[in-house]
């Protein structure tokens, strides 16, 4: 069935970009007639614990499509029994890579799916009470999202007594006020507090210690979507889809240098030019790609030739030394200047690092200050090193992981295109 | 000279760096390696914790041993084996065999890394830098960093903020560590400053730009590990390295905190909290600490002798002669004392001696506003008792006479003689005091029970001699000679060993000491506890106090 804007190993249907949900499942009424909505939820209250739930998303070998692809099943797990503490689940709606635009579309067109999602992994965690983060961006999202939970707690899916299983579950939207930070989940949970959205040094992890000190979860848009299919068929069949060890599918938003720029839902394990070339329909100028952020501008960047002989999976993508990250591939073609690109990335990661830690906060600028320098061709070619050392010393040493997604694009920028870095520093400006 | 300023800087240097910790108590102990060390540690304590009570200094700036960690500085990275990526010791807890390394070639590579970073836009205006010379930014770039900079562009400044009459911020020298912010939110709990802006422009300061109104601001330079936050009354007025510390007790309320006097030239420039777990832990307030004018002011510099001429000048024989003769004179219960709160328990230890020889009646006297000042502000460190050894002389003089009852005898002419110890600062009590034959009056400034008395004898200030005091808590702390006396004055326990003397009660030695180990030797709460065994941070003695007394130091009374 590769029509449409799926494309599979085999013959194998879409999972989240399914034909009733291009037309959108807006309603509850037509995302129970189109999609059996909400029969996933009623068969886990019906017929398994909590447990079981967890240990079912484990064997689907389902992984978070947030960025750093962890085990969702494994990572419900980690909550402690027994604290006497509520639990909370978040579910991480404030989709702020560059580049990445894959939740706003399950927003948009599958709103109910993700609330059954939230139910389904709140009921497995034992909680009672889950909040969406909302990218403040997402204003006619959440308002949309606001009316299916108002239609779901008419209906007896949300609030007390849910579908006469006696358990309750609550979900409310909170809406973020633009940091990119606070898409970084500790940074999230303190931004509901109310606090300044700042990462927390972990450990604790969010699981033992997260939201008022409580054992969290926090699960992106996508991977709760997720769970509805695999609580309605199984995790035998979810498991079928993709390769080994990267389950199921993986939805990409894809802009740049290509013809047809969207959202593109692939089978895990497909190769790159299914992505590139069939559903984005390849080069958008007429010439030749050169190069490509995989997932998000965060993720060290790939050349045409590496992505074109590799293929969609974290297991490959690890092996070239990157990640899928948050689906958002951006692609460069012949003409784009990679010196541009790179300060392009470092001037966006210096004006959204918390300012927290040292590394970060003084290293973002710094970058910054070394690309302007090389781009306006008054660098010199210590600048070239300097930058790799600088880089060197923010990865690994910051409280969370933006310090390692913001010299990523750059290091592996200066070392796969070292020589238009050169040949800027030697005066020459195109 | 040079080698002079080296020995007093590693003194300063020894003194900040290794701050005083305080370990969980916890009744298991897991075993740890530190760089080679096999230690046990009390389980719930940190890395940084574990490493620096056990003499291994890790390099830090946001960490602070009173505040809660937040791991922002990087500073402290270290090596944990089995990990993944170099951990901050000031969060992570130790756990059962995990082996530290401190100084392994990553360590040091990422702190060269993060003074680089810090050095980028700090102003290095150490030349007139209030800091410089206690500052850990300027140590550790001398012991981590590297004597060169890479970075070619301007550097990012922020202006001056203004505070108010105590604080002032060098924000150009902030390296952003919060531990301001988390002093005023976790410690004196006013949350007056906190972090604006993002990136590498964030700032610290006010909501709406205004004067700070804590009383504890001064603690906030003395966190600040930089030299970003200065207090306006030491700014310029000495370096560090020039100062000489000695270790004292705050005498302005009945919690007695711990502090450092530093000296320049005879004069105290800078009065700071001296860490004690026990009592202040690492603070003072601002009252203490800046409010030390009264030193100075009003001081009684010679002894004075009544005639009928009125008061004038003379010297110590006369005086003493006068006085011991006077107080001889008084004959049963015709003599009285009064003894001030403030004074050392050696002095008035002294004093009781010397009333009960004679057959005296002695009273307290605690301050125009009594025992517990009713309109004084209580916290987290500040009492309302205004004294800081109400105990001492609770303890001390046992039999004590209320102040109004003595003054009754003075009005019915029962008591006749009068002699007082202390700066009594009160017209009422001086107003009663017509009656009197004789007014002998031991004091450090002029007052108006001092201006009425035929005898005005010049004592001392508390740093200008040694001596206990006994806090409201029963913690017993030693302080020691700051300043030299630059008047006739004398130490008051040497006035009363010589009044002792002179009414041949004596010989009396009047070295503080000496007559401490007089009052161990007498039954009570001092009993064997000698003048050397007194440690540092003072000992807690036994007052068998009632359970209802409001409580002197550590957190709970504010809470």
């Amino acid at each position: 069935m590769n029509a449409g804007p799926f494309r599979s190993l085999g013959e194998k249907p879409p999972i989240l970009m399914t034909p009733e949900a291009l037309d959108g499942m807006l309603t509850l009424d037509s995302y129970r007639s189109m999609e059996s909505g909400y029969e996933g939820l009623e068969k886990v209250l019906k017929e398994k614990t909590p447990a079981e739930v967890t240990d079912d998303v484990t064997r689907s070998g389902l992984r978070g499509r947030g960025g750093a692809g962890f085990s969702a099943g494994m990572k419900w797990g980690f909550i402690p029994k027994d604290t006497g503490k509520p639990v909370y689940l978040v579910c991480n709606a404030d989709e702020g890579e560059p580049g990445t635009f894959k939740d706003r579309w399950l927003l948009r067109h599958t709103p109910h799916r993700l609330i059954e999602g939230i139910l389904i992994a709140s009921y497995a965690i034992g909680c009672n009470r889950a909040f969406i983060y909302m990218r403040e961006e997402f204003a006619m999202e959440a308002i949309r999202l606001q009316a299916c939970l108002d239609e779901a707690r008419r209906e007896g899916l949300m609030g007390a007594d849910i579908l006469g299983s006696g358990w309750e579950c609550e979900i409310s939207i909170f809406t973020g006020a633009g940091a990119y930070i606070c898409g970084e989940e500790t940074a999230l949970l303190s931004s509901i507090e109310g606090r300044r959205g700042y990462p927390r040094v972990r450990p604790p992890f969010p699981a033992i210690i997260g939201l008022y000190g409580c054992p969290t979860i926090i699960n992106n848009v996508e991977t709760l979507s997720n769970l509805p299919v695999i609580a309605r068929r199984d995790s035998d069949w979810y498991a079928s889809y993709g390769t080994d060890k990267s389950t199921g599918t993986r939805l990409f938003s894809i802009s740049g240098r290509v013809a047809r720029p969207g959202v593109y839902e692939v089978e895990m394990g497909v190769p790159w030019s299914a992505l590139l070339d069939d559903l984005a329909g390849g080069p958008s100028r007429n010439r030749p790609f050169k190069a490509l952020y995989p997932g998000g501008s965060s993720t060290p960047m790939l050349t045409a030739e590496e992505a074109g002989g590799s293929t969609i999976d974290f297991e490959s993508a690890m092996d070239l030394g990157t990640f899928l990250g948050s689906g958002g591939t951006i692609v460069l073609d012949s003409e784009d200047d990679i010196v541009d690109a790179t300060l392009n990335v470092a001037r966006f990661y210096n004006n959204e690092s918390c300012g927290q830690c040292t590394p970060c906060r003084e290293g973002c600028r710094w970058i910054l200050q070394i690309v302007q320098r090389i781009a306006s061709g008054h660098g010199t070619a210590e600048d070239i090193d300097l930058l790799l050392d600088v880089t060197g010393h923010i990865e690994g040493n910051t409280i969370c992981a933006f310090g390692d997604g913001a010299v990523a694009p750059i290091a592996s920028a200066v070392v796969k295109f070292r020589s238009e870095f050169e040949a800027r520093v030697g005066g020459a400006q195109q | 000279m040079i080698t002079g300023i080296k020995r007093t800087l590693k003194a300063h240097m020894g003194e900040g760096v290794a701050p005083v910790v305080r370990l969980p108590e916890s009744e298991t102990t897991v075993q740890i390696t530190i760089d080679g060390h096999e230690l046990h540690i009390p389980s719930g304590a940190t890395v940084m914790e574990a490493a620096l009570s056990n003499g291994i200094f890790i390099p830090h700036f946001c960490y602070h041993p009173g505040l809660g960690p937040e791991g922002n500085c990087r500073m402290c990275l270290v090596e944990i084996e089995g990990r993944p990526k170099l951990e901050p010791s000031c969060i992570i807890p130790v756990c059962r065999d995990m082996v530290v390394n401190t100084c392994s070639a990553d360590v040091v590579e990422a702190r060269r890394g993060v003074m680089e970073f810090l050095l980028l836009n700090h102003p290095l205006d150490c030349p007139w830098c209030d800091k410089a010379g206690e500052c850990m930014l300027q140590d550790h770039s001398y012991n981590y960093g590297s004597g060169e900079t890479r970075h070619r562009m301007h550097k990012r400044t922020s202006p001056v903020k203004d505070f108010g009459p105590k604080l002032k911020m060098y924000s150009n020298r902030c390296i952003q560590c919060t531990r301001c912010v988390r002093f005023l939110a976790e410690v004196e709990g006013g949350e007056e400053l906190s972090l604006f802006g993002r990136s590498a422009d964030v700032d610290v300061g006010t909501y709406i730009k205004h004067n700070l109104t804590n009383n504890y601001q001064g603690c906030l330079a003395d966190v600040c590990p930089v030299g970003a936050l200065v207090t306006k009354p030491f700014l310029y007025s000495a370096r560090v390295f020039y100062l000489e510390s000695q270790p004292s007790v705050c005498p302005i309320c009945s919690t007695g905190c711990s502090i450092f006097v530093d000296r320049y030239q005879n004069r105290i420039v800078r009065i700071r909290p001296r860490p004690n777990l026990e009592v202040n832990e690492w603070w003072m307030c601002d009252t203490g600490r800046f409010e030390t004018g009264w030193i100075e002011e009003g001081r009684v510099d010679t002894p004075t002798f009544g005639s009928e001429s009125g008061l004038r000048q003379c010297g110590w024989d006369t005086a003493l002669d006068a006085a011991s003769k006077a107080l001889k004179s008084a004959v049963g219960g015709q003599l009285g004392g009064i003894v001030w709160a403030g004074a050392s328990c050696e002095e008035i230890h002294l004093f009781t001696k010397l009333l009960r020889a004679l057959g005296g009646i002695i009273s307290p006297w605690y301050g125009p506003d009594g025992r517990i000042d009713p309109a004084a502000k209580e916290d987290f460190l500040r009492r309302k008792d205004p004294n800081p050894n109400t105990r001492g002389l609770e303890a001390i003089a046992s039999d004590l006479l209320d102040l109004e009852h003595l003054l009754g005898r003075i009005d019915s002419g029962e008591v006749a003689s009068l002699i007082v110890l202390g700066t009594v600062m009160d017209e009422a009590v001086a107003a009663r005091l017509s009656n009197l034959d004789q007014l002998i009056v031991i004091s450090s400034h002029h007052c108006p029970v001092g201006d009425a008395s035929d005898v005005l004898l010049p004592g001392t200030v508390w740093v200008e001699k040694a001596g206990t005091f006994l806090n409201g808590e029963g913690h017993l702390q030693r302080f020691s000679q700051v300043l030299d006396i630059k008047t006739a004055a004398r130490a008051d326990v040497s006035i009363l060993s010589a009044l002792i003397d002179r009414c041949g009660l004596g010989p009396q030695n009047e070295d503080p000491a000496a007559v401490y180990e007089e009052i161990t030797r007498q039954p009570g709460p001092f009993k064997g506890l000698a003048w050397g065994q007194i440690p540092p941070g003072g000992r807690r003695l036994d007052l068998k106090l009632p359970a209802s007394e409001p409580g002197t130091a550590g957190r709970e009374g504010a809470e």
